[in-house]
C-alpha cells in the first residue's frame, strides 16, 4: 500500500472544502498541524479520520492512527505528511 | 455495495435490548430509518431494517467492531442514540466499592465517549450528525443514594456540551436529553420514596411516557433542528 498517496487522496478530499487560499498542499514537507498549517484542530482531525478510513477499505483493518501514543510522544507524528506518513508506516508494519 | 439507500437515514442506538433502547428501535423502524442496536443480551426485534450486535460495550475493541460494520455496510451514520447505561447500586457513597463504580463508568460515561468519537469521525465526513446521549433528571434532583449513576450522568452532560462545540463545524450537533421517569426494569429498581420525592420537585408529578422521548428526539434530529447543540433538554419540568 502507497501511504504517501493515501494521504494525498485524502488531502484532496479535504481540499474541496478548504478556501482557495486554505488548501492543503500535496508535498512531503507541508505541516500539519500548528504554525504554517493550514488546517485547524477539527482539520487535522477530519484528515486522520479519512486516512483511517481509507486504510480499512483497502486493508480491511481498522488502525487508530491518533492513539495513545501518537499522542504523548515527544516528537509529535502530525507535524508534517511526511512524520505523519511513517508513524503511519510504522503502526501497519507492527 | 451499500445495504442502504442514500436517502434511509441510519441510526445508531445503543441498550436496545429493553426499556428506552428498545422503544427507540422499534419506533425509528417505523419511521423508516435503518437501526443498528446492541446490548449485552440478544434482541428479539424482527425487522429488515435492524441489525443487533450482542456485546459488552465496555470493551473498546466490540465498540470499533459495530462502527467498522457500519462503515462497510451503511458508509454513513446520521444519528448516534446513546441510550445505554446501568445502575447496579443505590447505595450512600460511603458504601461503594471500587469495582462498581469502575464498571459504572465503563458502560454509562467511557462507552458514550467512544460511540461519540466514532461517530464523529463518521458523521464529519459526511457533513451531517445528530449525538443524542441520554442523561437523568437525577442531576437536577441530587437524590440521596444515586451518587454513582448520578455523577456518571453529570459526566455525560459536560462532555456532551463541549463535544458540541468541537464539531458543529462538521454539521454535527450533540445534546443530552434527560427523560423524566419512566417506566422501566431501571427505574423498578429506585425506591418509591425517591421517586416520589423526584416528582414532587417536577412540574409534572407523575411517570413519563416514551413518547415525551421520542418526541424530543424527533425534534432535535431534523436538520433544520441544527441550531440546537450543546444543551441538556430535561422532560417532566425537572
Amino acid at each position: 500500500m502507497d501511504i504517501l498517496k493515501l494521504i494525498y487522496d485524502s488531502i484532496d478530499e479535504i481540499n474541496d472544502d478548504q478556501e482557495d487560499n486554505e488548501k492543503v498542499e500535496k508535498k512531503e514537507e507541508t505541516v500539519i498541524f500548528g504554525d504554517g498549517s493550514s488546517l485547524d484542530s477539527l482539520g487535522l482531525v477530519n484528515l486522520i479520520t479519512i486516512i483511517e478510513q481509507r486504510i480499512e477499505e483497502e486493508t480491511g483493518d481498522y488502525i487508530t492512527i491518533a492513539d495513545e501514543r501518537a499522542l504523548s510522544m515527544e516528537s509529535s507524528p502530525f507535524q508534517t505528511v511526511k512524520t505523519l506518513k511513517e508513524y503511519i508506516e510504522m503502526l501497519i508494519n507492527e | 455495495m451499500s445495504k442502504t439507500s442514500e436517502h434511509r437515514k441510519v441510526m445508531l442506538i445503543t441498550g436496545t435490548s429493553r426499556g428506552i433502547g428498545r422503544f427507540l428501535a422499534e419506533y425509528y423502524i417505523k419511521q423508516g430509518f435503518d437501526v443498528i442496536g446492541c446490548s449485552r443480551s440478544g434482541s428479539d426485534i424482527k425487522s429488515k431494517s435492524y441489525k443487533h450486535f450482542e456485546t459488552d460495550i465496555s470493551v473498546e475493541k466490540n465498540i470499533q467492531q459495530i462502527f467498522s460494520h457500519i462503515r462497510k455496510e451503511y458508509k454513513k451514520l446520521d444519528v448516534l442514540i446513546n441510550n445505554a447505561a446501568i445502575n447496579p447500586m443505590i447505595v450512600p457513597a460511603s458504601f461503594l466499592p471500587y469495582d462498581v463504580i469502575e464498571k459504572t463508568y465503563k458502560v454509562n460515561v467511557f462507552a458514550t465517549m467512544l460511540f461519540c468519537r466514532e461517530a464523529v469521525k463518521i458523521m464529519s465526513r459526511n457533513k451531517f450528525g445528530r449525538i443524542i446521549n441520554i442523561g437523568s433528571i437525577a442531576t437536577r434532583h441530587d437524590v440521596k443514594g444515586e451518587s454513582l449513576y448520578t455523577s456518571t450522568k453529570a459526566a455525560v452532560n459536560t462532555f456532551t456540551r463541549v463535544l458540541a462545540k468541537e464539531v458543529y463545524t462538521s454539521g454535527i450537533t450533540a445534546n443530552v436529553l434527560a427523560p423524566s421517569v419512566v417506566k422501566t426494569e431501571m427505574s423498578e429498581k429506585i425506591k418509591e420514596e425517591a421517586i416520589q420525592q423526584i416528582f414532587s420537585r417536577n412540574a409534572i408529578d407523575e411517570f413519563g411516557k416514551m413518547e415525551d422521548i421520542s418526541a424530543m428526539i424527533d425534534f432535535l434530529i431534523k436538520e433544520d433542528s441544527s441550531a440546537c447543540t450543546g444543551q441538556i433538554y430535561y422532560l417532566g419540568g425537572a
